[in-house]
């Protein structure tokens, strides 16, 4: 008696087999000299990086404005001018210039007439060093 | 050259004069020990005393003018006698503190400062032997009789003690600063305004020391007015009298009043020789 399995259908052996990517020629790697076109062409698309040299002047040109817009609004502070134009940079009120007492005199004659000035108002006639006592003057029984 | 050399000596003349009393002065507050702070202490406690004494005597004689009675004018007698202690006390107290800065004082005339000292000795033996008396006081009238003599005989010398050393340390503050500042005006003619080489300028400074030595001068002559004007002593007969009486406050306030014109023409004086000094 037959084998019903052996009745089944041989698989052919000898056919000549490929893979998907062999069969597909599109999936095939590209050759060497398309490949190194393919990435010049990428390279040129890319942005340039910018170099670092660049980037220090850029800082330094950065710190130099900032140094001078600074030293300007000192000067501008300093002469006043940001005042005269109306322009309020801080909430405290201009100082105020009240008529200052002379220049201490240098010479051994200015010194003498400052300390009799001194002196003078040291000793106001009118100051007691020690007042009378408050007293009864009228005791009596 | 000569007249650089007489100004120098006579400078260090005055210099070390002022040197010499001052030394003295010192010497004599350290000797007796005695220091203003302590006597100020001294007097300040006295009085202090004193409040607690009248306190008490002014209870007790409410007492005896309410009740009348034999009890309680004996405990009011009794506290009169402390009262009227406590009261010489702190008068003798004050008086010690302004001897005491009489003695140090400077620019006042010597013998008036002499005097003055003489009578504070003298109102201090006053104030002594009152006190002296006062635990033999017993009944009513002679307290009442010692009180009163108090007040009509030693009070006087006391007052007048006391305001004439007040008005003598008021002058001698103004005296001190006047000497010093015509020490200085002198200074600053014979040093500064005789060499000036240039006529026109030391014209114009010439035209300023005018006006200086006008109100130097107003100074001056006001202040040895007041010395002048300063009231004698009162006599052992005025203590009889209604002299012994003057006002002495009244006299006093009027003396300070015309020691502060004196200041004011010393400082105007001084104001137009400082600016003077800083043309030379």
């Amino acid at each position: 008696m037959d084998n019903p399995l052996e009745d089944t259908k041989e698989i052919p052996t000898d056919v000549d087999q490929t893979t998907f990517s062999q069969s597909q020629e599109s999936f095939q790697a590209p050759p060497e000299e398309v490949a190194r076109k393919l990435q010049l062409e990428e390279d040129k698309n890319k942005p340039p990086e910018p170099k670092k040299k660049n980037l220090k002047l850029i800082i330094v040109g950065i710190l130099g404005v900032f140094v001078l817009f600074s030293v300007l609004l000192l000067v501008l502070l300093r002469s006043g001018m940001l005042g005269e134009a109306g322009t309020t940079l801080s909430p405290t009120p201009p100082p105020v210039t009240l008529p200052t007492n002379p220049p201490k005199s240098q010479t051994e004659m200015g010194q003498k007439l400052e300390s009799i000035q001194q002196q003078l108002e040291d000793n106001n006639p009118a100051e007691v060093d020690l007042d009378p006592p408050p007293l009864n003057y009228s005791i009596s029984l | 050259m000569i007249r650089y050399l007489v100004s120098f000596i006579i400078i260090a003349t005055i210099a070390t004069t002022g040197l010499l009393i001052h030394a003295q002065e010192e010497l004599s507050s350290e000797s007796s020990g005695v220091t203003f702070e302590q006597l100020q202490s001294d007097y300040l406690f006295q009085l202090e005393q004193y409040r607690k004494a009248e306190t008490r005597f002014n209870l007790d004689k409410a007492e005896f003018t309410k009740l009348q009675t034999l009890a309680s004018r004996e405990k009011a007698v009794e506290s009169m006698r402390p009262y009227l202690d406590a009261r010489a006390h702190v008068l003798s107290t004050y008086l010690r503190a302004l001897q005491f800065l009489l003695n140090q004082a400077q620019g006042i005339d010597i013998s008036d400062k002499n005097a003055t000292l003489d009578k504070h000795e003298q109102a201090q033996s006053y104030i002594a032997n009152f006190r002296s008396q006062i635990p033999s006081l017993v009944d009513r009238d002679s307290a009442n009789k010692a009180s009163s003599t108090f007040e009509q005989q030693g009070l006087p010398l006391i007052f007048e003690v006391q305001y004439r050393t007040l008005t003598l340390l008021a002058i001698g503050r103004v005296q001190r600063v006047y000497d010093q500042y015509e020490l200085a005006l002198q200074e600053f003619k014979t040093d500064y305004f005789e060499p000036i080489p240039d006529e026109g300028k030391k014209a114009q400074i010439e035209r300023g020391l005018k006006d200086v030595d006008f109100h130097a001068q107003a100074a001056d002559v006001l202040l040895q007015q007041i010395v002048k004007d300063f009231p004698p002593f009162l006599t052992p007969e005025d203590l009889e009298t209604e002299k012994r009486n003057p006002n002495f406050q009244t006299n006093y306030t009027t003396t300070v009043s015309e020691l502060q014109k004196v200041s004011g023409s010393i400082r105007t004086s001084l104001r137009f020789l400082t600016e003077l000094e800083r043309q030379v």
